[in-house]
């Protein structure tokens, strides 16, 4: 015999422990050559879409993320019609109306209603000039009509509907169990 | 049968024998009596070899002289152990200890063994003088037991043989042969009393006349046995010992067989045909051994070397999101992608670019003041009329007015229709009651933007 029963069993034990020692380190270093494929591939995604996120912010913004509040709204009224020295009086009320969802897109159309009466074309263009100058908000329907009893001439009613757009994306619906 | 030789370790010197074509030849070794085994055993090599030896094992016979031997009860003895167990009979049979000896046993039936030895060192220096002039040794008999096992081969019911040195008669061999196994064994030098007291001995324990061969042993010795009535002598061609083992020696190497005592065991072993792999698996085992310590060490290594590599990754990963998200919070870095595609999917919803539409101000109704402008800019200035009402919207412009006439109400449609912003339908006219003039109303659907005509100038 080459070697004893005694010497054979050794021989055998180490060689499989060494073995899996050997299997082990293989399996340790594959999951960590793993991982690091993972974080190159993490990173490069990531660096990808921060360059995109950059170029994004210096896109203009079309749509918020938001319903417009009230306060907000009055303030931009307030300073269209100062810029336009069209006194607020003549504005008979300010009727928000429901959000729409432009068809299966992820954004909602808000319209506001403002009603004016007694004023003058000038009056009413530069006024909703001044508050379309934000892109966010847009004239979207205007009616001139000529004003019921003791008007002044050169004088109209205005009917205008602001509309801006919020960024809504629909939220998925679960799956039933 | 040539090819197979056997060398007779005698003193004062060694013999060589072989068969040849069935006859058995055989030779002293010259040299001095005092030579050194080393010296015997290259000068027995020098002698094989003019005979034709070309390797192989070779037989050692020893003399009888060089054993010790004795009969010892086996039937009580152990199974685990067994040898052990005989040897130690045998060290109480004999002045010898067991460490000093090497020793064989062959069962003789009735709970008896015999038992033979010599000393180890001596077989030692003698085997390692053959090996070390290229003679590897096979088996170690005793002389007296092979031809012993020749006499039985012939004459297979003979219960014992008396061995002489030839006319000499200086040395006897008595074997007493129970079966085909030696069970006892003496040897007596030069007495032939204590001799015949043993051969008479024997004869007397059986019933039956003792069937005696005699061999070597000169012829006063025959006559004698003749005069034992209980002795039946058996006739035997053979002249001596040295014929009968050497013949004996021959067969055990032709065939293979296993002698009835073989000293080459325990620490005089044969190396067994697979030790001159010995070497080099013992090599090839630790070269496995290293490779798989090397291998893990440097599989070890390699692991670290990626994992740092990963936590390098994951830190360039964390920065780059801080940059690109400077307001937000930490997250795992397993979620930073999704964090910052989440970002990046607002960033592109709050710039229009969420449907992937090419012009995200698609998504922005045109404005009402640019229709308003371009209504008014349209209108004929040549022309006396009144617009009641002016309703803009997305998809239509509906005008409502008064004319001084139909043509006139036509014309002011026809003005916008020139214009090419829009597509007017024919105005609806009615006169009005109580004064001139009449009343118009048409619609109007903004063109296109992009099959508009150009128009210069800023508006």
């Amino acid at each position: 015999m080459i070697l004893s029963r005694r010497q054979a069993w050794v021989c055998a034990i180490a060689t499989l422990s060494l073995l899996s020692l050997a299997v082990w380190s293989y399996g340790w270093m594959r999951e960590q050559k793993v991982a690091a494929h993972h974080a190159m591939a993490d990173l490069r995604a990531c660096q990808r879409l921060a360059a995109e996120i950059v170029a994004l912010r210096r896109v203009p913004t079309i749509a918020s993320t938001e319903t417009m509040g009230v306060k907000e709204l009055g303030d931009r009224i307030e300073q269209a019609s100062s810029r336009a020295r069209l006194d607020l009086s003549t504005l008979e009320g300010t009727f928000p109306q429901t959000a729409r969802r432009l068809g299966d897109s992820p954004y909602l159309q808000k319209p506001t209603q403002l009603a004016f009466r007694g004023v003058t074309l000038s009056q009413i263009a530069a006024f909703l000039y001044h508050i379309g100058q934000d892109a966010s908000l847009t004239v979207s329907q205007l009616r001139l009509s000529t004003p019921r009893g003791k008007a002044a001439a050169h004088t109209w009613d205005a009917q205008a509907t602001l509309t801006y757009l919020i960024y809504s994306p629909p939220k998925k619906a679960r799956k039933s169990l | 049968m040539s090819g197979h030789f056997m060398v007779i370790i005698a003193c004062p010197r060694w013999r060589v024998a072989r068969v040849v074509d069935g006859e058995v030849e055989a030779a002293t070794i010259d040299g001095e009596a005092d030579a050194t085994v080393e010296q015997r055993a290259d000068v027995a090599h020098q002698r094989l070899v003019d005979w034709g030896y070309a390797g192989g094992p070779i037989l050692l016979a020893l003399a009888s002289s060089s054993c010790l031997c004795a009969t010892i009860g086996t039937d009580d003895l152990e199974r685990g152990g067994r040898r052990q167990a005989m040897g130690y009979r045998l060290e109480e049979c004999l002045p010898i200890s067991c460490e000093d000896v090497i020793a064989d046993y062959v069962e003789a039936g009735h709970g008896q063994a015999l038992g033979v030895c010599a000393e180890t060192e001596w077989l030692r220096s003698i085997v390692g003088a053959f090996e070390s002039v290229g003679v590897p040794v096979g088996p170690i008999c005793p002389l007296a037991l092979l031809a012993a096992a020749d006499v039985l081969e012939q004459h297979p019911d003979a219960g014992g043989v008396l061995i002489g040195d030839g006319e000499v008669g200086r040395a006897y061999d008595l074997v007493e042969l129970r079966g085909d196994r030696p069970a006892r064994w003496w040897w007596h030098t030069a007495d032939h009393a204590a001799v015949w007291t043993g051969v008479a001995g024997l004869s007397t324990e059986s019933d039956r006349p003792l069937r005696l061969a005699l061999l070597g042993c000169p012829s006063l010795v025959r006559d004698d046995a003749r005069s034992i009535g209980s002795i039946e002598l058996i006739e035997t061609e053979t002249t001596g010992q040295d014929t009968a083992g050497t013949r004996h020696a021959a067969r055990l190497l032709a065939h293979g067989a296993l002698p009835w005592i073989d000293l080459r065991r325990g620490a005089l072993a044969a190396p067994g045909r697979y030790e001159v792999y010995r070497r080099p698996v013992l090599a090839l085992a630790a070269a496995v051994v290293v490779l798989l310590v090397c291998a893990s060490i440097a599989m070890h290594l390699h692991g670290r070397q990626y994992a740092a590599l990963t936590d390098e990754l994951r830190q360039e990963q964390v920065a780059v999101y801080r940059q690109a998200t400077p307001d937000a919070g930490l997250v795992d870095v397993h979620f930073m992608e999704r964090r910052l595609q989440s970002v990046k999917n607002q960033l592109a919803g709050l710039g229009g670019r969420a449907i992937g539409a090419n012009d995200p101000n698609s998504l922005v109704p045109a404005s009402a003041l640019e229709h308003l402008y371009d209504v008014i800019s349209g209108l004929p200035q040549d022309l006396r009329f009144r617009i009641l009402d002016l309703d803009i919207q997305p998809e239509r412009i509906i005008v409502d007015g008064e004319a001084r006439s139909h043509i006139e109400a036509e014309r002011i449609a026809g003005a916008l229709r020139q214009t090419g912003l829009f597509e007017v339908d024919p105005p609806k006219t009615q006169s009005l009651t109580g004064h001139e003039g009449v009343s118009f109303l048409f619609s109007a659907k903004p063109v296109d933007p992009g099959t508009r005509p150009k128009e210069g100038g800023r508006r």
